[in-house]
C-alpha cells in the first residue's frame, strides 16, 4: 500500500516570533537526531516589517503506532458536494492497528478503484495513493471483471425413482480461465478454483464436492430420494482464486464468490402389478 | 453509529469565556406541573425542562429521519440529505457524522434498513442546561435506521446542543433553535467531558 504517513508529531520548541502569519514559501527539513526533526521556512516576500526565518523542532516518536504506516488504510468516503451538486469521494487514512496489510486494506482500495468510475474527488479530499496495491487491483479485477460461468445441474433420464440412485451431472466449467488482466500499470493473472454444494431439495446437502458427478453408473455424485414429489436441486459452485503479477508479488483473493444452478426433478413411485 | 470516544466540543460554545456566555437557564428535570403554555421548540425558554428538550429532540430526530430515509432511496448522500444533516449538526460534529455515512455509502450502505425510521431519543437527565447550551444523558435508539437493533450500551449515550447557526439551514429543514453539537459517550460508556463547561 503507498500512503502518506500521517505523522503524529508533537512540537516540543518553536523559535522566532513576531508577527505570528507564517506565509513561508519555502521549507527544509533535516533530521537532526533520529526522533528529532528541525523545519525551517523562509518568507519569499521582500516585506521588512515581517519575519524572515522561522523554524520548528518536533519530536518523531518511532514507537508511537500513529507513526506507522502500517497502522493505516485508506479512509473513502462518498459525499456530497453542495457547491458542485454532484456525489464525491473523499479519501483519507484511517488508523487500524496494523491495517495496512489487512483484508480491510484491500477492501478500501478496491472499493475507491470501483467509486472513482462515477465520482471525482471531493475538493477536500486527499489526491488517491500514486498507486495502489496489486491486491487491491486484483481483487477489483476479481469482483468486476471476471465472469464466472454457473453451474448447470442435470440428472438422466429427467426423473427420478423412489429408492433408486439419482446421478448428478454438473455441467459448466470447474476450473475456468486463467484470466490475465493489464490494469493500473500491472499485468495480473487470477487463476479460480471451485468447489461445489449440493441441495437436494428434501432436506439432504453435500458440501465440498471437487467431482463434477456424472451419469450411471459411474457417476460420484448420487442421491436416493426416499419419496415421491416434485424437488429442486441446487447447485452451487463456491469460487476461490490466486493472483499473481508480473512483479513477482502473488497471493490469495480472500474474497469467494459464488455462482448457482437449480433444476427441478420429479421422483415417481414405482409399483409392481401382477397380471393374472 | 455511535461515538467512541470523547470529542472536542463544537457548537454549545463559540470558545468564549464565561463572560460572553449567557446567564444559566433554570433546570427543571421533572416535568412542570404549573405550566400553561409550551413553548415552541424554535424558541428558547426561561426555564428549560425536560419536556422541552424532549420536543426539540423529537423534532431533530424526524430530521434526522428524513435525512437517511432521502440517503437510502438515493443510495448515496445527495442535497436533500445533505441539508438536513447540515441543518442537525454543528462543527465538528457535522464532519465526524458526515464521515460516517460516508463511509456507509462508500460501502453501498450495508446494514441500512430499506425503509428506515426515525431514530428514537429519549431524554434522561439534563446535566446542564443554559440558553446558548444543553447537555443531557439520554437513551438514543438508531436502530430503525438499521437492520439490526443497537445493544442497550449503544443507546446510552449523551448529547449537546449549542444554539442553531442560520448559515447552515438556509433552506429551513430544521425547525428548532438548536443543533447538536456533540453526540457521544466515553468508551466505557461513563459520562464525558460537559461541553457546556
Amino acid at each position: 500500500m503507498h500512503m502518506m504517513l500521517a505523522a503524529h508529531i508533537a512540537i516540543v520548541a518553536f523559535s522566532v516570533a513576531t508577527p505570528a502569519v507564517a506565509s513561508a514559501a519555502d521549507f527544509e527539513a533535516a533530521h537532526t537526531k533520529p526522533d528529532q526533526i528541525d523545519v525551517w521556512g523562509r518568507r519569499n516576500n521582500s516585506d521588512p516589517g515581517h519575519v524572515a526565518v522561522r523554524g520548528a523542532r518536533v519530536a518523531f516518536d518511532p514507537n508511537d503506532p500513529r507513526n506507522d504506516p502500517a497502522n493505516y488504510v485508506l479512509d473513502v468516503q462518498v459525499r456530497f458536494d453542495a457547491t458542485r451538486g454532484r456525489t464525491c469521494l473523499q479519501v483519507g487514512q484511517r488508523f487500524v492497528l496494523g491495517g495496512a496489510n489487512s483484508r480491510a486494506a484491500l477492501d478500501a482500495e478496491a472499493r475507491l478503484l470501483r467509486l472513482l468510475r462515477n465520482s471525482p474527488l471531493c475538493p477536500t479530499s486527499a489526491p488517491v495513493p500514486a498507486r495502489v496495491s496489486p491486491g487491491a487491483v486484483a481483487l477489483a479485477l476479481w469482483r468486476e471483471r471476471v465472469k464466472l460461468p454457473p453451474p448447470a445441474p442435470r440428472i438422466a433420464p429427467g426423473w427420478g425413482i423412489v429408492g433408486k440412485e439419482a446421478y448428478l451431472e454438473i455441467g459448466g466449467e470447474r476450473d475456468p480461465g486463467p484470466w490475465t488482466f493489464d490494469a493500473l500499470g500491472y499485468t495480473i493473472t487470477i487463476v479460480a478454483r471451485s468447489r461445489y454444494e449440493v441441495d437436494w431439495g428434501d432436506g439432504s446437502r453435500a458440501h465440498g464436492l471437487t467431482s463434477q458427478g456424472g451419469p450411471w453408473p459411474t457417476g460420484e455424485i448420487t442421491h436416493p430420494y426416499q419419496v415421491d414429489g416434485a424437488y429442486r436441486v441446487t447447485v452451487r459452485q463456491q469460487w476461490t482464486a490466486t493472483w499473481s503479477a508480473t512483479n513477482g508479488e502473488q497471493s490469495a483473493i480472500d474474497d469467494g464468490l459464488q455462482t448457482v444452478g437449480t433444476l427441478e426433478f420429479p421422483v415417481r413411485q414405482l409399483q409392481a402389478v401382477r397380471e393374472r | 453509529m455511535v461515538l467512541a470516544g470523547a470529542l472536542a466540543v463544537g457548537g454549545c460554545s463559540d470558545g468564549g469565556d464565561d463572560a460572553t456566555r449567557g446567564p444559566a437557564a433554570t433546570v427543571r428535570n421533572e416535568p412542570a406541573t404549573t405550566t400553561t403554555s409550551v413553548v415552541p421548540v424554535d424558541r428558547v425558554p426561561a426555564v428549560i425542562d425536560v419536556a422541552y428538550v424532549q420536543r426539540v429532540v423529537d423534532a431533530l430526530d424526524r430530521v434526522m429521519g428524513d435525512a437517511v430515509r432521502a440517503l437510502v432511496a438515493a443510495k448515496a448522500p445527495d442535497r436533500e440529505f445533505y441539508e438536513r444533516l447540515r441543518a442537525v449538526y454543528l462543527d465538528p460534529e457535522f464532519e465526524r457524522v458526515q464521515a460516517s455515512f460516508g463511509r456507509s455509502a462508500a460501502n453501498e450502505l450495508a446494514g441500512f434498513s430499506d425503509s428506515p425510521g426515525n431514530p428514537v431519543t429519549r431524554i434522561g437527565r439534563i446535566i446542564t442546561a443554559a440558553n446558548d447550551c444543553i447537555f443531557a444523558e439520554v437513551d438514543r435508539n438508531l436502530g430503525p435506521a438499521y437492520k439490526d437493533p443497537p445493544t442497550q450500551e449503544e443507546r446510552h449515550t449523551f448529547l449537546g446542543l449549542g444554539v442553531k447557526k442560520a448559515e447552515h439551514d438556509p433552506t429551513s429543514r430544521n425547525p428548532t433553535a438548536w443543533m447538536i453539537g456533540f453526540d457521544g459517550q466515553n468508551l466505557d460508556g461513563s459520562e464525558p467531558p460537559n461541553p457546556c463547561t
